[in-house]
């Protein structure tokens, strides 16, 4: 098997897990779910490396798409609770 | 490549017979279509991954759209995992580019050709990298003639020699050929991803260095180095990710330079050994596990 099926293997099985995980949470919200599915990605990827160079341009494009989704969240929530600190 | 009929050598391009099992012109192992189950099954492969991919985001788009309208944040999730990882499997590939490797099989025909050299003058001494130092050089490889005190250890100044003809002692049996090592470009190209002279290294830190470095240019990671004190000699196991249909055509199609010098990463890994430790290095063995896309490789450091 190689590197790169390796890496949808795990990422798969970690991002439904913590779906079913989180799940049992109720009041957990979907920024939740999106910033693990992130967290998710880099660990799947640094487990399952190396990759060639041109998979590894590839996911670098990828990587940006996930790094800013969780910066969002994470700004996001950060002004949530200044803004909620203030009042 | 020879198909099921008569067909052509992958090699030479000379006519070859449905029967043959080797080139009559070159020698070359001929590769058939139905011995290679990688490019027999490609499309297939190929084919499910799409199929998977456009699944995954169909099914995923559809749960995902259904659950945010109901306001169920789980389904709503599991719909964004399948989407996320049904756009992955489409978007990320599975190969090497179709540049990469052309690029690696233009580089098949020099060192066919450096075969073909070893094997005209018939030589059947290893080849003995020569220790050098300096960021990006690699150390030149001597194939001697025959054996002798001057051939066992020839000067260091060969390394900034550009001739392939060279006597390094007063006999005439003190002969040999110098060769850039196959593997220059790929040290080269590690060293500067690196930044750093691999002869500043020791063997101590050369697993971890080498490993950073094979994986930061995408052709594999060396899984471990070990040294044999009693015997001289220096073990590396390294997993390719990439150029292991090139180290598989040369190990069948030039058979004396596999053994006596080394494929492109074989000798990219006995030149760094050569700088790291700045000895003699010789290639003892190379054994390629294609299944598991396992080299390993026994260099012995010569006193």
């Amino acid at each position: 098997m190689n590197n790169t099926n390796l890496f949808f293997i795990s990422y798969s099985a970690l991002a439904f897990s913590t779906v079913f995980a989180l799940s049992l949470f109720p009041s957990v919200g979907i920024d939740v779910y999106l910033a693990l599915f992130t967290i998710e990605f880099f660990i799947a990827s640094e487990l399952t490396s190396p990759f060639s160079l041109f998979e590894r341009r590839k996911r670098i494009v990828v990587e940006v798409i996930m790094l800013a989704v969780l910066a969002v969240i994470v700004i996001q929530r950060i002004a949530q609770i200044l803004l909620e600190a203030a009042l | 490549m020879a198909g099921p009929g008569q067909g052509s050598c992958w090699v030479c391009n000379a006519d070859v017979d449905a029967e043959d099992n080797y080139c009559r012109d070159c020698g070359a192992e001929l590769l058939r279509r139905d011995g290679m189950p990688g490019i027999r099954q490609a499309p297939v492969r190929t084919d499910v991954r799409v199929s998977v991919g456009v699944f995954l985001t169909i099914v995923g788009a559809i749960v995902g759209a259904l659950s945010y309208f109901m306001g169920i944040v789980p389904v709503l999730a599991f719909g964004l995992a399948s989407l996320l990882i049904g756009l992955m499997v489409l978007y990320l590939p599975s190969s090497d580019s179709v540049v990469a490797r052309i690029a690696a099989e233009s580089s098949l025909p020099s060192l066919l050709n450096i075969e073909r050299l070893l094997e005209d003058l018939d030589l059947d001494e290893r080849g003995i990298y020569i220790p050098v130092s300096g960021s990006g050089v690699a150390p030149n490889v001597f194939v001697p003639l025959a054996l002798t005190p001057s051939t066992r250890k020839p000067p260091l100044g060969l390394n900034t020699s550009r001739r392939i003809f060279v006597t390094v002692g007063k006999n005439p049996e003190d002969r040999g050929v110098l060769l850039d090592s196959p593997g220059a470009g790929i040290l080269s190209s590690l060293e500067r991803s690196l930044r750093l002279d691999l002869s500043r290294v020791g063997l101590a830190d050369l697993q971890g260095t080498l490993d950073s470095g094979l994986r930061s240019i995408g052709i594999g990671k060396v899984t471990s180095v070990t040294q044999e004190n009693t015997r001289n000699e220096v073990i590396i196991e390294m997993q390719l990710t990439a150029l292991i249909d090139l180290e598989t055509k040369l190990g069948n199609s030039a058979p004396r330079l596999s053994e006596h010098i080394g494929t492109p990463v074989v000798s990219a890994l006995a030149g760094a050994v050569s700088k790291a430790t700045a000895r003699y290095v010789k290639l003892k063995s190379a054994l390629l596990d294609r299944a598991n896309r396992k080299i390993t490789v026994s260099l012995q450091l010569v006193d």
